[in-house]
């Protein structure tokens, strides 16, 4: 059953892929995955190239995919070991869900950040406060690590 | 309506269980174990006893069935459908919309039907994970017209099937009855059946049940797990109904009206409701817990360290000293300075040692070493006496074949007295006694310790607390004593009328226990709890031993009692000044206007009954 949908997602991902995002198995294990989010335009995050790996548990769909960034990035809800707290990741996830919803929620994550559900609390209090210096954090952490 | 309906509720599902009890002079023997333990076994016993009244075991059974009931397996089942049925009556809704509701507000029909009525319908389902009545009607219209087209598109794995093999929920989302399958099957499995929702991303509404029993009716383990997890949720999910913490398990769950409350399953074990712990009160689910914290990691012997010893400079070994001046040699050679600790010569004088001067007096180190010995030693007073007390409750059984055996001999002089319930009562009384008086002591060390309540009493307060209660206590304690001399000391067994007063002198004295720790318990719900209130202080009631077979005068005493406290008033506490008190816990340690009338401690008595009488 996991791996007759996994396959049926790549072939959807290679027939029509999303704009922003890409996704295929990092290797020869289907159950292993390599994505790349591009930074949103109207996000301090734009012009980085985010590295995210998709781990399929066994019983997917039935179960959320472990999904972690592999580039750092300054953001109230991505920690430092590239931990995403996203509702549909965990308690909200559904198995009609497809990799490719979840990429694009997490391109708008980057986008809308939810500082009052925070991973790295520092990072929440910094944008409530002070929106301008979060911003200009994340975009100097953009440059150093999603760049080139 | 809460009040009057829940009324009706607890009465609707004792009714059986208590069936019969009625005629049982020992209501608590049946105990709360419905019917499976039934009362025969003690009515003729009770019949002999002599005591003519009936009505104060009539108020005592009801007055039990009032506050808790034991619920088993079958009763469960019934209990739910009930449940289930009320609100869907009034609701008109399925099975599975009741059920969803009244998990959700936690089996609370109540608060199911009041919300409703003030929040509105709609806004209540969507917060209890379900769709509005209306909305299911256009939903189901929906899933038909998807799976007229021919097939239907699983969005799960993204295959398409004829209508046949797939199923909507009443949201109206449909996906492959596989997909389905398998869904239920990993969230029943990892026991969470009674969150079965839709696939559909946010949608999180309940599966319905006969949809899912459709869909499972193959796989009957797992169809089992899944209604057997409905039906447990009954207790799980409802603050008012708990396990019985017996190992091994019994499988009865009691449902209690008041949280704090001491029960007795039918299995025979005794515990506080709230906390499933032992039976502690009168201390309180908090104190029992730092007491038992403070025994466990023993925190008291390092504050005796801290308080008598000090570390020696050289090996780090905790040293005592045991007197003489400030200079103190350890047993590793070390010679140091006992005011500061620091490493000295060993020549000195009364007023300085050699080669060091630790200066001033170092007046703060000296009033925190005296702090934790005072503390130390008040922790010591309490547990001593709690222990005590404890110990004399844990030699039960040593006493009671003490008693058989005087019985016995009783019984070769005078054959004429065949009955001695009034005995097993007075040894009963005696142990509900001891058992109260230790709980009462750790009551008292966290009551008066100026810590848990520093906030709460003025000292001037608590100094007049503490003189209150331990006045109260300390005459408890005098009667206790007494009792328990009368019955271990050697009986007058040659002479009938010495025997005769030695029996009424222990019934009075066990009376009269009862009333004193009903004193104890005035004191504490009527002038100390009362004060910190704001606190929630939750401490369940006296559950009175009382008169049950304590002589005629305190029986019909007992009656008068009940009959002035009105229709369901128990025989114990009833007495008590409640009305003109304020009770601080009405609302949510439920003492309130129940003060003193919890159920009679069951089992025991009957039990010892025949094994003394034997």
């Amino acid at each position: 059953m996991a791996s007759k949908r996994i396959s049926k997602e790549l072939q959807d991902l290679q027939k029509d892929p999303p704009t922003s995002c890409s996704a295929g198995p990092a290797g020869d294990d289907l159950f292993h995955w390599q994505a790349t989010i591009m930074g949103p335009g109207d996000s301090p995050y734009s012009g980085g190239v985010f590295f995210v790996t998709i781990h399929f548990p066994p019983d997917y769909p039935f179960k959320p995919p472990k999904v972690q960034f592999q580039t750092k990035v300054y953001h109230p809800n991505i920690n430092s070991q590239g931990s995403i707290c996203l509702d549909i990741l965990k308690e909200q996830w559904s198995p009609a869900l497809t990799i490719s919803k979840v990429l694009l929620s997490i391109c708008s994550l980057l986008t809308d950040p939810n500082p009052d559900d925070p991973l790295v609390p520092e990072i929440a209090h910094i944008y409530k406060t002070d929106r301008s210096r979060y911003e200009e954090t994340a975009r100097e952490w953009t440059r150093k690590f999603a760049m080139g | 309506m809460a009040g009057s309906d829940d009324d009706q509720w607890f009465d609707d599902y004792d009714e059986p269980m208590s069936g019969g009890e009625d005629e049982d002079a020992y209501p608590s023997d049946s105990g709360a174990g419905g019917s499976d333990s039934g009362g025969t076994s003690t009515t003729d016993d009770a019949a002999d006893d002599g005591f003519e009244e009936r009505g104060p075991s009539e108020a005592r059974s009801q007055l039990r069935n009032r506050l808790y009931s034991v619920i088993d397996r079958q009763n469960l089942r019934r209990i739910q459908e009930e449940a289930l049925q009320q609100v869907q009556s009034i609701l008109g809704c399925s099975t599975t919309t009741a059920r969803a509701l009244l998990i959700f507000f936690s089996w609370d029909a109540e608060a199911v039907l009041g919300t409703i009525a003030e929040r509105g319908q709609e806004d209540v389902y969507k917060r209890a994970g379900l769709l509005s009545q209306s909305e299911e009607a256009e939903a189901y219209a929906a899933a038909a017209a998807a799976g007229a087209g021919g097939t239907v598109s699983c969005l799960v794995c993204m295959s398409d099937v004829g209508p046949s093999q797939a199923t909507a929920m009443d949201c109206g989302h449909m996906f492959c009855n596989d997909c389905w399958r398998e869904h239920m099957r990993i969230n029943i499995s990892e026991g969470m059946s009674r969150r079965l929702r839709c696939m559909a991303p946010g949608c999180g509404v309940v599966c319905d049940e006969d949809k899912v029993k459709a869909l499972l009716r193959k796989d009957k383990p797992l169809l089992e797990k899944y209604e057997q997890t409905l039906l447990e949720s009954y207790v799980d999910d409802n603050k008012r109904v708990k396990w019985c913490p017996s190992v091994p398990h019994c499988g009865h769950a009691i449902r209690s009206k008041e949280m704090h409350c001491e029960v007795e399953c039918a299995c025979g074990h005794q515990f506080c409701f709230a906390c499933c712990e032992v039976q502690h009160s009168p201390c309180t689910c908090d104190m029992l817990h730092d007491w038992e914290q403070r025994m466990r990691d023993g925190s008291e012997t390092s504050s005796w360290l801290s308080a008598n010893t000090k570390l020696c400079p050289k090996c780090s070994k905790p040293v005592e000293k045991n007197g003489g001046c400030n200079l103190v040699l350890c047993r590793c050679g070390q010679a140091f300075c006992w005011l500061c600790g620091q490493a000295t010569g060993r020549a000195h004088t009364w007023t300085s040692i050699e080669g060091h001067s630790c200066g001033a007096y170092k007046e703060e180190a000296e009033a925190r070493a005296n702090e934790a010995q005072r503390n130390l030693k008040r922790y010591l007073h309490y547990l001593t006496r709690y222990e005590a007390n404890l110990q004399s409750g844990k030699l039960e059984a040593k006493l009671r074949k003490d008693v058989e055996a005087k019985v016995d001999a009783l019984m070769e002089v005078d054959p004429s007295m065949s009955n001695f319930s009034w005995l097993n009562e007075a040894l009963a009384q005696l142990f509900l006694a001891r058992k109260c008086m230790a709980y009462s002591y750790i009551f008292a060390f966290y009551m008066f310790g100026q810590s848990m309540f520093k906030e709460d009493f003025s000292a001037e307060a608590n100094a007049i607390n503490q003189a209150l209660f331990e006045d109260k206590q300390g005459q408890l304690e005098a009667e206790v004593e007494k009792l328990s001399q009368l019955i271990e000391n050697p009986w007058p067994i040659g002479s009938a009328a010495d025997m005769q007063s030695h029996r009424m002198a222990i019934i009075n004295l066990a009376a009269n226990i009862d009333t004193r720790i009903q004193k104890m318990y005035e004191v504490i719900e009527c002038d100390i709890t009362p004060q910190v209130a704001s606190r929630g202080v939750g401490i369940a009631p006296y559950k009175g031993r009382h008169a049950t077979g304590s002589g005629g005068e305190a029986a019909a005493e007992v009656y008068r009692r009940a009959a002035a406290a009105g229709g369901g008033a128990g025989p114990s506490g009833s007495n008590q000044p409640s009305s003109d008190v304020p009770d601080p816990a009405a609302e949510e340690g439920g003492r309130g206007g129940r003060r003193g009338k919890a159920p009679i401690a069951a089992g025991s008595g009957g039990r010892s009954k025949r094994k003394a009488g034997s």
